[in-house]
């Protein structure tokens, strides 16, 4: 109930669908209210409350992950380039690389990860790799309202948040895959068992585009995508699996398949953040702060890691003109809310386990990306002449183009 | 949730018969793996199920004139436990949450439908019938359960007066009604006339009737059923507590939510959500009766304020998703087995309680000199029973320790004929006196992007 209380209150602050209304992009607020209500503070939230609404958390994350994948490849209703896509994608996998290579040469040096077996190594590194990947398409969105940002720049940095969502879902799908927790028949189940779950993504995607052809209410069609959507979590989480990977797929095969992608976009898109917001909660409560005492080195690693890569990827497409280069990787830092959803996603699948501690790195993350992000690509927009074209039309208040 | 405006052709038919198949596939696969591994995410997958389930079985079933909640009732007893067994107990039991927030929406929806105006015009049909279908039905069915004795295994050998005091409360059992069958048919035909304006005040307003007439029936036959009690009026008191209190908490939240409505007017979702799951547990808390307290926020959002209509479109909104998990959650709770053994006797129940409800009808609409359409098919919506029957079900199994559960059997088996009897003969009499509205008036459609919307929602 105070979880449902809390999402009716986000709704009541937050503006529509504009990210102008309160909060930050991150959400990352509402994290830190859940480590002050969590067990390592507060109590408020304890063990027995976290499993009450570990629910409402996984349907909020796979909510989140429909969203992502119905309008997945479009930007501002504008379809992503092959190029744009795949530059996306595989700017994505160089993050996701980095992060994990490092993770898996530097988890040996930590005495209490020292024991630590292959398959938990692994799935640490996956883990870490899955939630330190994302450029949350909120913050570039969150600068571009906020500050009117507008030009080939901040466009290009718009399509590679958008395809880079893609590279953490089926990085988690092939992580928790690793290892199911009930007999799969089929051999080597990090690739069949994820292969299997994006078709049953992509089935559930069909069913709800089929069943949509007809309808045209609204109410209707709300009925539609919650149906499928808690379906498709329900089968997914009952067996243990990850919930991202399927309502992801689920919602780009609905976006493919179906003529109304525009509109249920407009639909669903208000929703997603108050949503989430329990999940978000849940996610703070869950985190273990004294794990930054023990393994603090790690994560400094692995988000050293992180960034090193993306200044690098900011020099190469940053804009010619001076200073922008070296701020725009930075600029490329803030994570948000998928990556800590697959952080929760994570603690929830493996809880004593690799699972808090990649929680804890999706948490700091965000909090650094947070820090350092909006500020550092407001900058690099502006010394690349994207904001001021924008100031001088818009000089009082800075709405969005 | 099913659509009017889909064209019933047969390749739409044919593809939502193979969306169904396809379904049926995804939840046998998972029951097969996760066999043992239900808890809360099996919940989650029946109401996924069962909302995509019931709405694709409404559609099926609509060139056969059947009621939706029909369809989904059907669709929750062939996946429910005693079928297919797509859903086990536990799943069916979990739903309960579901059926508390959908009986809160029913019971404000149902309140919100009653117009003052209109009740006063009314006002003397409805005190004559509602005295009739009361007093007259329930010492007939009270009657008729005597005579069938020989058809009940467990009255042999009971003494005669208590087989009176189980035909008294079987006669309180026969005067429920179903709110929630007569604003799913409503939701379903948006139905105007003389008949339906009739039910709906008639069902809304019988639950009090009921309530007070329970409570009367339990205290006088107590003393049939318990050797040692005596006849005691501390129920009377309690009665006393729990109307007046269900009465003045109704009248202050539905006069919260008019201020709301007034001012504020977003996030109805929410609040209603949050009514439904939080408050009627507080409703209960203070022992007042959750049906009664939403009933009159209904009706005072309704009649005191000019936010009537906007409420029952948010109320619309959220119920005709909430309802078909509710009714398809129904048809899972039927027990097949029981009906298959009981069919005999329920049938002579049920077919005697439509009987006497018609004939009761027709008596008071003589009385008060109703229109001719109105006498003669009154009646039709006061067939079907569910959720509060099968509550007085459950309190008479209490009740009576020795033979209660066979009586509780006997209530699911009557219970489960007149839920799925009921709406179908109610709709059709509605589509016959042309009271139903015509397919073309449907609801709105889903709102298009405008090029701003668009922008913002795209980036």
């Amino acid at each position: 109930m105070a979880l449902l209380g809390v999402s009716y209150l986000a709704g009541l602050l937050g503006r529509g669908r504009s990210v102008r209304g309160l909060g930050l992009p991150s959400g990352v607020e509402w994290v830190a209210l859940g480590v002050l209500l969590g067990p390592s503070v507060l109590g408020v939230i304890d063990g027995e409350l976290q499993r009450q609404v570990e629910p409402a958390a996984q349907v909020a994350i796979g909510w989140l992950s429909f969203v992502l994948g119905l309008d997945f490849g479009v930007v501002r209703r504008r379809r992503l380039s092959l190029r744009r896509a795949v530059l996306g994608i595989m700017v994505g996998t160089l993050t996701g690389a980095a992060v994990g290579v490092t993770a898996w040469f530097a988890i040996p040096n930590f005495p209490s990860l020292a024991e630590l077996s292959f398959n938990d190594r692994l799935l640490l590194s996956l883990g870490l790799a899955a939630v330190l990947t994302e450029t949350t398409a909120n913050a570039v969105r969150w600068v571009a309202e906020r500050h009117g940002a507008h030009g080939p720049l901040s466009q290009l940095l718009a399509d590679l948040a958008e395809a880079k969502d893609l590279v953490p879902i089926l990085t988690v799908g092939v992580a928790i895959c690793w290892r199911p927790s009930f007999a799969w028949p089929l051999p080597s189940p990090a690739a069949s068992l994820t292969a299997a779950l994006v078709l049953l993504g992509a089935v559930l995607g069909a069913v709800a585009a089929v069943l949509l052809k007809h309808e045209r209410r609204a109410v209707q069609s709300w009925g539609v995508l919650l149906g499928t959507s808690v379906l498709g979590v329900g089968v997914t989480a009952r067996l243990g699996l990850p919930v991202p990977t399927v309502l992801f797929a689920m919602g780009w095969a609905l976006g493919a398949l179906s003529r109304r992608r525009d509109q249920l976009t407009f639909m669903v898109d208000p929703t997603q953040r108050p949503a989430l917001l329990p999940a978000l909660i849940l996610a703070g409560a869950r985190v273990e702060p004294t794990l930054l005492a023990r393994l603090g080195g790690l994560i400094g690693v692995v988000l050293g890691a992180r960034l090193l890569l993306l200044v690098l990827l900011g020099t190469v497409f940053g804009s010619k003109k001076v200073g922008a280069r070296g701020l725009l990787g930075l600029g490329m830092l803030s994570t948000g809310d998928l990556s800590i959803g697959i952080g929760l996603i994570f603690a929830l699948r493996f809880p004593t386990g690799v699972g808090p501690l990649v929680l804890t790195a999706a948490a700091c993350g965000a909090l650094l990306g947070e820090l350092v992000g909006p500020t550092a690509l407001r900058l690099s927009l502006k010394r690349a002449g994207e904001l001021e074209a924008q100031e001088k039309a818009t000089p009082s208040d800075g709405e969005p183009a | 949730m099913s659509n009017p405006n889909a064209r019933g052709g047969v390749a739409v038919r044919i593809q939502q018969l193979l969306v169904l198949l396809v379904l049926l596939a995804v939840m046998l696969a998972v029951t097969h793996l996760s066999s043992g591994m239900e808890g809360a995410f099996g919940t989650l997958t029946a109401i996924g199920f069962l909302l995509l389930g019931g709405t694709l079985a409404s559609e099926l079933l609509e060139p056969l004139k059947v009621p939706h909640l029909t369809a989904y009732i059907v669709a929750g007893a062939v996946a429910g436990p005693y079928a297919l067994h797509l859903l086990d107990h536990e799943t069916v039991e979990r739903l309960s949450s579901v059926n508390t927030l959908a009986i809160a929406l029913i019971a404000l929806a149902g309140g919100a439908e009653l117009r003052l105006e209109q009740l006063q015009k009314s006002l003397r049909t409805l005190l004559v019938a509602s005295g009739m279908q009361t007093f007259f039905l329930l010492s007939s069915m009270a009657t008729v359960f005597v005579l069938v004795r020989p058809l009940l295994p467990f009255t042999a050998g009971l003494p005669l007066a208590e087989v009176c005091g189980l035909g008294l409360m079987w006669g309180v059992l026969a005067i429920t009604r179903s709110p929630s069958a007569t604003l799913g048919i409503m939701a379903q035909t948006r139905a105007k006339g003389p008949v339906m304006d009739f039910t709906l005040a008639f069902v809304m307003s019988s639950d009090v009737m009921v309530i007070v007439v329970l409570a009367v029936v339990m205290t006088l036959t107590k003393p049939l059923f318990e050797p040692g009690a005596t006849l005691s009026m501390a129920a009377f008191a309690h009665l006393g507590h729990e109307i007046l209190g269900s009465i003045s908490l109704g009248t202050t939240l539905g006069l919260v939510l008019s201020v709301y409505l007034r001012f504020v007017d977003r996030q109805l979702l929410p609040v209603l959500l949050l009514l439904g799951l939080g408050f009627t547990e507080v409703v209960r808390y203070l022992n007042f009766e959750p049906l009664l307290t939403f009933l009159v926020a209904g009706f005072i959002v309704q009649n005191l304020s000019k936010q009537g209509d906007k409420f029952l479109h948010a109320l619309e909104g959220a119920g005709s998703v909430v309802y078909v998990i509710f009714f398809a959650g129904a048809g899972a709770h039927l027990q097949l087995p029981l009906l298959k053994t009981l069919w005999p006797v329920a049938l002579i129940l049920c077919g005697s309680r439509a009987f006497l409800t018609m004939v009761g009808h027709r008596l008071s609409t003589r009385i008060t000199k109703d229109p001719p359409v109105l006498r003669r098919w009154g009646w039709s919506g006061l067939v079907s029973q569910a959720g509060i029957a099968l509550g007085i079900g459950a309190m008479m199994e209490r009740a009576l320790p020795v033979y209660g559960t066979s009586v509780r059997a006997l209530v699911i088996a009557t219970v489960a004929i007149n839920e799925v009897v009921g709406p179908i003969f109610f709709k059709l009499v509605l589509d016959r006196l042309g009271e139903s509205a015509p397919e073309a008036e449907a609801e709105p459609a889903a709102p298009e992007p405008t090029s701003n919307d668009g922008q913002a929602a795209h980036t």
